[in-house]
């Protein structure tokens, strides 16, 4: 597995553990790029000639292979450039149908524990056409969320929230919420940030009964593309993303009307080569066995918190037995925020980089959580199938040498 | 007092956190503040949480510093870095402190830091530089 993974050969002694920010990539994912762009590359849908003919066949197989991994039909996956991307389409294009109001506009809703990419868009997207912006509240001793349905009324247009917190790893039982939120109103538009939950929890869109869904490849051992999923009947609704090439079916001097889905939203050429290497980082992934990799991470997220826990000055954000009453968090997944007492987030990452382990310190985009919990900062560690115990070790020796280096 | 430059040493983590420095983190020279400070300023680097005040007092009539103090809350090169240059601003002028540039700094640090870093052994520094233009703004 970790054999698979090029980076590893050329940095050997390398303790990757910000796999939250970025994911290393498989050899099949790099040889299809390079491969691609040097015997098959043309461009999609233009051209009658074999060899693009040929690309758009497989850019639609490739859509097919990743609309299966979250149970979705073709049609309704769109391929964007990452997440934050897909988040601020999603608010342009449902915030077209939204009239200015004041007052009685209606609200959106999301939660205190967002990742700014899928706060930002919805805080901006309230403020432009006064509506009201309801956040649900992060408790800061149990680290639990107020119940997001809760906040829903018959005025909601759009709730979103994400289903694996990028800064505590904690996971949301996204099935329920959706359940709970569609009782108080079926006409809210639900959202999921699957940013951090495509890499580590199995995504069903059908199950789940989410309206849209964005995630980035680059957090799945893919190429940097993002993509957006969306239920047929609301895409077919909704304002396209861009305009111009490829998203049109007519265009004449008086209008224009647009393609079906999914090339409505995707105006000009597309990221081919990444759409296809996608593909292959899915392909890869089921090869070895998603249920696999998963119970990989469980162990060595078990293992880190278990070597954290024994230092004394550590402090771990949740990962200890979970009672939700509200049942919105059920657990955490492999993503580790803690603190270390008398060292800065900022100095305990330079010491790690010493020791050539890889970890995030600052607010992870995530200043609202930071500001509930009443710090600036953590250090976060996050791991991957293809990280090992050393790796771990590596990380409690270098909080070890933080400590005894910097503090008195 | 300025330290020397080590050679080859961009985030030289055994440079940057040598003994000097460390003292400077754990004992800071120029902590504390002052009332009736002729300037007064706050800043923050709000991506890890450096936070700094600076308050100066001043020889009016020579734009002399005579005492500068600070207190924050940050990682041990925004910290140190506030104690080193609230030492080096006292008997200097305002212009000169204005002058100064972030090699003069790094200079003082006898560090050379990647730009992530760069940024917390600004902190103080850039503090005091805008507390300068506000003050002048209001003469």
């Amino acid at each position: 597995m970790r054999k698979d993974f090029p980076l590893f050969k050329y940095r050997k002694t390398l303790h990757y553990l910000d796999n939250a920010a970025t994911t290393q990539k498989p050899k099949v994912v790099i040889d299809t790029i390079s491969g691609h762009l040097s015997k098959d590359n043309a461009n999609t849908h233009r051209g009658i000639y074999d060899l693009s003919e040929q690309v758009t066949a497989r850019v639609a197989a490739s859509r097919k292979t990743i609309a299966g991994f979250v149970n979705a039909d073709p049609l309704e996956i769109i391929f964007v450039r990452n997440t934050t991307e897909g988040m601020n389409q999603l608010a342009n294009s449902l915030g077209k149908n939204f009239a200015q109001g004041s007052g009685n506009a209606g609200n959106i809703v999301v939660t205190e524990i967002e990742h700014h990419s899928n706060f930002v868009p919805w805080q901006e997207l309230a403020r432009s056409k006064g509506m009201e912006f309801r956040v649900a509240r992060l408790d800061k001793e149990s680290l639990l969320l107020e119940s997001i349905a809760g906040l829903v009324d018959d005025k909601t247009r759009i709730v979103s929230f994400t289903a694996i917190s990028n800064v505590t790893g904690a996971m949301l039982d996204v099935k329920k919420i959706v359940g709970d939120i569609r009782a108080k109103n079926p006409n809210t538009i639900i959202i999921v940030d699957a940013a951090q939950a495509i890499a580590h929890e199995k995504v069903d869109v059908k199950d789940w009964d989410v309206d849209f869904l964005c995630f980035s490849m680059h957090k799945i051992y893919g190429p940097l593309i993002g993509v957006v999923y969306g239920k047929k009947s609301l895409l077919e609704r909704i304002h396209p993303f861009f305009y111009g090439g490829n998203m049109i079916s007519t265009v004449t001097i008086e209008k224009s009307t647009w393609a079906d889905l999914p090339e409505k939203f995707e105006a000009g050429t597309i990221n081919g080569p990444a759409i296809i290497a996608s593909a292959e980082a899915v392909k890869y992934l089921e090869g070895i066995g998603f249920a696999k990799t998963m119970a990989v991470e469980e162990r060595l997220r078990a293992y880190t918190i278990k070597q954290l826990r024994a230092i004394p000055q550590v402090k771990i954000l949740g990962h200890s037995k979970v009672k939700d009453p509200v049942h919105q968090i059920t657990g955490y997944g492999p993503v580790i925020s803690f603190t270390v007492d008398g060292v800065h987030p900022h100095d305990l990452a330079t010491i790690c980089n010493k020791h050539q382990v890889c970890i995030r310190a600052g607010h992870h985009c995530c200043q609202p959580f930071m500001h509930a919990l009443g710090i600036a900062a953590t250090a976060r560690a996050s791991l991957a199938f293809y990280n090992k115990k050393q790796d771990s070790d590596a990380l409690i020796t270098a909080i070890k040498d933080a400590i005894k280096t910097i503090t008195r | 007092m300025i330290l020397k430059m080590e050679p080859d040493a961009i985030n030289n983590i055994d440079a940057m956190y040598r003994e000097e420095l460390l003292e400077y983190y754990h004992n800071p020279a120029n902590k504390g503040t002052i009332a009736n400070a002729d300037i007064q300023f706050s800043d923050k680097n709000p991506l890890c949480g450096d936070s700094v005040d600076i308050y100066v007092k001043l020889e009016v009539k020579d734009r002399i510093i005579t005492q500068m103090r600070f207190v924050g809350t940050g990682c041990v090169i925004s910290m140190a870095s506030a104690a080193i240059v609230s030492e080096y601003a006292e008997g200097k002028s305002i212009d000169e402190m204005q002058r100064m540039t972030r090699e003069d700094m790094l200079g003082l640090l006898g560090l050379q830091l990647t730009p992530s870093r760069v940024k917390c052994a600004m902190l103080a520094l850039t503090a005091l530089k805008k507390g300068i233009v506000d003050y002048e703004s209001k003469k």
